[in-house]
């Protein structure tokens, strides 16, 4: 699957997106991972302490659909690492 | 702890026409119900219109009064509070128009032993006011005429020899009535609904204060202790997004979820976006400098401003994301140094960005329908062209041709062109739409219409819950309690007044301000007190809106709205408007009850969607 970043998550992932391979994940479980392969994000994109996102980042299905915790993301998917603070 | 009020609570009221001027207090009873900010500048207008028994009030006329407020904690040690609020009846709406601005004014006007000022009349010649201490200077304005605010504050701090003097001035827009002209101290703007104009038809240019006094704090220790606690969290996480990157890095979100308005509200995602996204210019430090601002006494300095490096550093524009929006995709323009142009003329003929790029919008389109000759600014009127933006903004500033028209704002300018061109009028009570797509965002397209300054997006900030739960549609009921809870809470910010960019770093908002606000003031309050305050204020502004003649028919949104969006995420979603009537009866209904309001009910929608 690939992953999109925007905002924050993209500073700290130095790059737009990163590409997920293998079986589909639940949140929690792609949280873990991109914990792995980017630990920049630990601390201001992702609480180490809950495995979920610091608020107000937030992981949305296409950038559209809001996901429970146990629904899976698979090859096909394009989860969004977005933040939802607005404002300016 | 004493139980009276601690701090300013001096109200300074000036006539312009006879050049009078009276201090009265308010009393401990005021700040309670009212706290300060937005709910002082409220009260305090509804007041001055019920004392001369004035109704349907000119907003360019002498009788208009313009309210300044102070926050109540500013030139304290809270952080992202040096705020104030304006109030005035807006000459974009003809009704209440409340603004914020911020930074070193706002703690001047107290520091001055000012909690308010009302100014009303209008002067024979175009006038400074100077507030020194405790004398008021009428000070003749001509040698400052035509000049930027930036200008005008350098030529009043030579004179009085005060590099301290802090000034809000309007530009030259505000001098020729642009009914979209701001006003601006310090850098910051307050921006929308034209209080400007309100200040130019009183032929008051500039507002000056030298501040010789501190402020009092009823619990110094406490207030200390709670305003390190709020500042430590301003520099974590929560407002990490404001620190590194501003406001503008909306603009690739609101792309990816397909809620960006592009080409006036035509489409919902722009193609375009990379090339106009401050995130951009950020990371091309090859071409771009890079310029950090902030507010005085706020950490987070959410201000980031671009400029070309070859380019002199004084043209940096700030690069929010309204502004680059609506100069960006809403005029369907990919080159961002012309938004970033466009954005630095507002800000020295002093115009509110989002409602000149919105006007400049409704223009492309009427040239494409033919309502507008495609040649009115030289360039051609089209969306996609850069290169009309300086010259349609200098025709607005200067009133000259078609820019005359579009200074009126969109719904008068559809008005004076007629025929179709209503229909390209985004606006709601006349005040332009900002940058979110209302058709994505039930909640906030509700906030937007029963908001009673027109088309805002920071009077209830609806659409936080539609963003954290996007997909989920909530019933009408459901949607209108939302819309209230989020109405009040933004009037708690604005009444105390806190940056609502610090908004993530309470854990419990209501508990946390109380307790900052009875530090502070000495006022002891608690969070359903600070609730019913808010709801308060919202009945003052719902009645100073029917003293100028509102009625529920005005609660409206565009018919492009209730039309289907055609691309993106969201491609076929609209706003049904049957699901839209059934809100606004929920929110009357709701607004009834809670409050002693008058009973408002939905206008019937066939007026704008046709029997």
């Amino acid at each position: 699957m690939t992953v999109e970043f925007f905002g924050m998550a993209r500073i700290f992932a130095g790059a737009p997106s990163l590409e997920i391979g293998g079986e589909c994940l639940t949140k929690r479980e792609l949280v873990r991972e991109l914990a792995v392969r980017c630990p920049a994000m630990i601390g201001s994109v992702i609480d180490p302490a809950t495995e979920a996102f610091v608020n107000p980042n937030l992981l949305l299905l296409d950038g559209r659909r809001a996901t429970g915790d146990d629904d899976p993301f698979c090859a096909a998917d394009r989860p969004c690492v977005l933040f939802l603070a607005s404002g300016g | 702890m004493s139980a009276a009020y601690v701090g300013p609570r001096t109200v300074l009221e000036i006539d312009l026409t006879a050049q009078t001027i009276r201090r009265y207090a308010l009393t401990d009873a005021d700040f309670a119900d009212a706290l300060g900010g937005v709910g002082i500048a409220v009260l305090l207008l509804e007041r001055y219109l019920e004392a001369r028994g004035l109704s349907a009030v000119d907003p360019l006329g002498a009788d208009n009064a313009l309210v300044f407020a102070a926050g109540p904690f500013a030139a304290t040690p809270v952080p992202a509070a040096n705020k104030h609020a304006l109030a005035t009846l807006s000459p974009l709406t003809g009704l209440l128009n409340e603004g914020l601005s911020s930074s070193h004014w706002s703690a001047a006007l107290r520091r001055c032993g000012l909690a308010a000022m009302v100014v009303f009349g209008a002067a024979q010649a175009w006038t400074t006011l100077v507030i020194d201490g405790d004398r008021v200077v009428f000070e003749d304005a001509a040698d400052i005429l035509g000049k930027t605010p930036r200008e005008a504050t350098q030529t009043l701090r030579r004179r009085w020899q005060d590099r301290t003097l802090r000034v809000c001035a309007v530009g030259s827009a505000g001098e020729r009535g642009v009914r979209f002209a701001a006003v601006e101290n310090d850098g910051r703007q307050a921006g929308r609904g034209g209080t400007g104009a309100v200040m130019g038809a009183k032929r008051l240019k500039a507002v000056a204060l030298r501040a010789h006094g501190s402020v009092t704090i009823a619990d110094s220790a406490a207030t200390a202790v709670l305003a390190a606690t709020l500042k430590a969290r301003t520099l974590g996480p929560k407002t990490a997004k404001y620190r590194i990157l501003g406001t503008g890095a909306n603009m690739r979100v609101l792309e990816r979820m397909g809620q960006l308005p592009t080409r006036n509200f035509g489409a919902a995602t722009f193609a375009g976006v990379e090339a106009v996204t401050p995130e951009r210019a950020r990371e091309s430090k090859d071409a771009y400098v890079e310029l950090r601002s902030g507010c005085a006494g706020c950490p987070v300095q959410c201000e980031h401003m671009y400029v070309r490096r070859d380019r002199d550093r004084t043209s940096a524009a700030a690069s929010e994301y309204e502004s680059v929006w609506a100069f960006g995709p809403n005029c369907g323009v990919d080159d961002l140094d012309a938004v970033l142009d466009a954005i630095g003329r507002c800000d020295r003929y002093g115009l509110d960005t989002i409602s000149t790029g919105s006007a400049i919008a409704f223009a492309m389109e009427c040239a494409q329908h033919g309502l507008v000759p495609s040649d009115a600014f030289g360039p051609p009127l089209a969306f996609g062209s850069a290169a009309v933006l300086a010259p349609a903004i200098d025709a607005i500033a200067t009133r000259t041709g078609w820019g005359d028209t579009l200074a009126l704002g969109v719904r008068a300018a559809a008005e004076h062109i007629g025929g179709a061109a209503a229909r390209f009028a985004m606006h709601a009570k006349g005040l332009e739409l900002p940058g979110y797509e209302p058709r994505a965002l039930p909640t906030y397209a509700l906030a937007l219409a029963v908001c009673t300054r027109g088309a805002c997006h920071n009077r209830a900030a609806a659409y936080d819950s539609d963003l954290r739960s996007p997909g989920i549609v909530q019933a009408a009921a459901e949607r209108a309690q939302s819309t209230i809870d989020a109405e009040d809470y933004a009037l708690i910010w604005d009444s105390l007044v806190l940056c609502k960019f610090i908004r993530d770093c309470f854990d419990d908002f209501y508990r946390e301000a109380a307790a900052l606000w009875t530090a502070v003031t000495g006022l002891p309050i608690g969070a359903a007190a600070l609730r019913a305050s808010a709801q308060r204020t919202w009945e003052r502004k719902r009645r100073i809106n029917a003293r100028q003649g509102w009625t529920p028919a005005d609660d409206i949104l565009p018919p492009r709205l209730f039309e289907p969006l055609r691309d993106g995420p969201h491609h076929g979603t609209t706003i049904d408007p049957h699901e839209f009537a059934r809100a606004l009866a929920a929110y009357a209904q709701m607004r009834s009850q809670n409050t002693n309001a008058f009973l408002t009910t939905p206008r019937r929608l066939e007026s704008v969607l046709g029997p």
